[in-house]
């Protein structure tokens, strides 16, 4: 049996992150921090892919438990690629793509601590 | 300072927290947590900006016990925007050099032993004719038509034409039959 409470909870997450990012932008943008901006915009981004996944998630899988491993597989899959490009720009030195990957990877991992709150530890 | 790095520069310092990491290290030299603290900003963000400020050659950065410690590259900011402006760009120079080649290469096709071939018929490349055959006349002096027609008579049989031509392109003036080489015409 699917949990809508803790779906809908979760959902509200992501939308509140989201808001708050496109806010942070505005505000930077306005402020002339045109780079911070983007930051905040790519933090956004990471919420947003994480919902559209949950949104699937929900369409397609039957009970909570496949819910949840659908969704766990995905917060390990998706940012497999992030860590490598921040290996390969740790590795060359580059700090501009490094701090990129390393704003992603956060966004993940404070998906993942709120994911586990709602559904505890990964299926 | 080059065009590109002028370009750099000023594109970098188009950014808030930038100029302010730049008027904190104008006061004194500083390591990214001290930038972070002051400026209330995240050290891996002061991080990526004092990256791009380096880039551009705002700031210097070196090793002092455990921390890099960033200062001002006041060489760049000593600069006055005058300097920056009048500085000869690389473009600048790369064109020049090109539209000397040009010319050379139409004087070349026109002037056979210092006598002009024909007067050609394209604008531009006759006008770059016309600045070679002024420089016969000397600057601030008035000369009579005769003496113009002696002179341009020695460049093209048809000196009549050549005269109009030069009058026409405002390098020579012409007043009441006295003739002066226009002060423009360099």
């Amino acid at each position: 049996m699917m949990n809508d409470d803790k779906l809908r909870s979760m959902m509200r997450y992501f939308d509140e992150n989201l808001k708050d990012c496109r806010a942070q932008e505005e505000a930077l943008r306005a402020a002339q921090r045109g780079d911070e901006a983007i930051f905040a915009r790519i933090r956004g981004n990471v919420f947003d892919i994480f919902k559209t996944v949950l949104g699937v998630a929900r369409d397609h899988e039957q009970d909570e438990d496949a819910l949840k491993r659908f969704f766990f597989g995905r917060l390990e899959s998706i940012p497999r690629g992030w860590e490598q490009a921040l290996q390969q720009a740790e590795a060359h030195a580059d700090a501009q793509r490094a701090h990129i990957e390393h704003i992603k990877l956060q966004a993940v991992r404070d998906i993942r601590a709120q994911a586990e709150e709602l559904w505890g530890a990964k299926a | 300072m080059t065009e590109d790095e002028a370009l750099r520069l000023f594109k970098c310092l188009a950014d808030r927290s930038r100029l302010q990491i730049l008027k904190s290290l104008a006061r004194e030299d500083m390591y990214v947590e001290q930038l972070a603290g002051r400026l209330d900003l995240t050290p891996p963000t002061v991080s990526f900006h004092l990256k791009k400020l380096l880039e551009s050659g705002a700031v210097r950065c070196e090793k002092s016990q455990y921390y890099m410690m960033y200062s001002l590259q006041r060489e760049v900011f000593d600069l006055s925007m005058l300097d920056i402006l009048t500085a000869q760009s690389e473009d600048a120079e790369q064109q020049a050099a090109r539209d000397a080649a040009y010319r050379q290469k139409v004087l070349d096709a026109f002037f056979e032993y210092g006598k002009l071939k024909s007067i050609p018929v394209q604008r531009k490349k006759e006008r770059i004719i016309l600045e070679e055959v002024v420089k016969a006349f000397e600057p601030d002096r008035d000369y009579a038509e005769r003496e113009v027609n002696l002179l341009l008579a020695d460049y093209y049989d048809d000196f009549c034409t050549l005269r109009r031509d030069l009058v026409a392109e405002k390098l020579l003036t012409r007043d009441h039959g006295v003739y002066r080489r226009a002060l423009r015409a360099e």
